[in-house]
């Protein structure tokens, strides 16, 4: 490419230009194919944009580098990988269960423990003598509660078994002086 | 099927058509590898978030203009961090040797060390037009997938593609003038 440029005929720029891109239709081409051939100018026009295609061409295309795009896929699809709800399999379902019920066999274990440590306390005479009273009194509300349910079954079972029929009878009898009154 | 994996797949998808497609625009519109890096993989987060609202069939147009905002984003806060664009010398590696067709060696050779003297030059031009040239002559786009992608008329696009090569012309031809006379 020279240092200075080259100015071509008028109007013929675009055209020159579309040539060496090999943009330029057939009979366009043909008509301008002549003229470069009688015009110095414009031919050296020709030759720099020819020169500047073949430069471009020679770009070539870029690969992106695989760490960029491995980096991308780890950011994307690795991230919906991570945040979905992970379904444990049968085998870690099955030590799950397992882990859980030695979990509960020693908390068991440990209640059980210290409700025997309870159980064997020694007790002072004065709470010994609280809890006779106490269990005194509790066994005579529970007698009271007894007799009251006794009187109120005896009450119910008068009612099953004599009232009801007494009525039942002075109904049926009293049913056709109703209706025919 | 299950919704999620139907997401991850349409993703997946999506990312092995166009990773390269992104990462190629980031590289020559900023310049730099190790940015082109960061907005490619700012533009598939993006991607993922967004995924439930890209119709099937525009995630082409969704990429590219998402791609070509988040480039003029970055480019806009280097600027207000006070970073000059500097186009990187790795940003050659690894890229896919495209010869140009009906060239001789000699030529391809100048194309190649060219090529270099492009890249620099394609950090000066406006990014209207830088974002244009490169979906069109890197990328391979036509005028009507760029114009449909970017919502722009067609017209305006051949412009931007046109004066975009005028103006590569130019700025190549000074720095070859500016070489010269250092030389």
């Amino acid at each position: 490419m020279p240092d200075t440029l080259e100015k071509p005929c008028r109007g013929l720029s675009e055209q020159i230009m579309l040539y060496a891109f090999n943009e330029l239709g057939f009979w366009r081409r043909r008509k301008l194919k002549s003229h470069l051939r009688r015009c110095a100018d414009c031919s050296a026009t020709y030759q720099d944009y020819r020169l500047l295609n073949a430069g471009i061409e020679s770009l070539g295309k870029k690969r992106l580098p695989e760490l960029t795009l491995q980096h991308v896929l780890l950011r994307t699809l690795g991230a919906t990988a991570t945040s979905k709800s992970v379904r444990p399999t049968p085998v870690v379902r099955k030590w799950g269960i397992a882990v859980a019920g030695v979990l509960l066999l020693l908390v068991a274990a440990a209640i059980w423990q210290t409700t025997e440590k309870w159980n064997h306390r020694q007790y002072s005479q004065a709470e010994i003598q609280n809890a006779k009273a106490e269990v005194q009194t509790a066994l005579g509300m529970v007698g009271k509660v007894m007799n009251r349910t006794q009187a109120t079954l005896a009450n119910q079972a008068v009612t099953q078994n004599i009232a009801r029929p007494v009525w039942q009878g002075l109904e049926m009898a009293l049913k056709p002086l109703m209706h025919g009154g | 099927m299950n919704e999620n994996l139907m997401r991850t797949l349409r993703f997946t998808s999506i990312v092995n058509q166009y990773k390269d497609r992104i990462f190629t625009y980031s590289c020559y519109f900023l310049g730099n590898r190790h940015d082109a890096e960061d907005v490619s993989q700012e533009v598939l987060l993006k991607l993922w978030q967004h995924l439930d609202e890209i119709r099937i069939g525009s995630a082409k147009a969704w990429i590219l203009i998402t791609t070509r905002n988040l480039c003029i984003d970055f480019v806009r806060r280097r600027k207000r961090r006070g970073q000059h664009v500097t186009c990187s010398a790795a940003i050659d590696s690894e890229s896919e040797p495209a010869g140009p067709a009906e060239l001789s060696p000699l030529e391809m050779a100048n194309a190649s060390s060219l090529s270099e003297q492009i890249a620099k030059a394609l950090l000066q031009l406006p990014e209207t037009q830088r974002g244009v040239l490169i979906m069109r002559e890197i990328q391979d786009l036509s005028y009507h997938d760029i114009s449909n992608a970017l919502k722009l008329p067609l017209n305006t696009v051949k412009v931007y593609i046109l004066r975009g090569r005028m103006a590569l012309r130019e700025i190549l031809a000074k720095s070859l003038k500016a070489e010269l006379h250092d030389a």
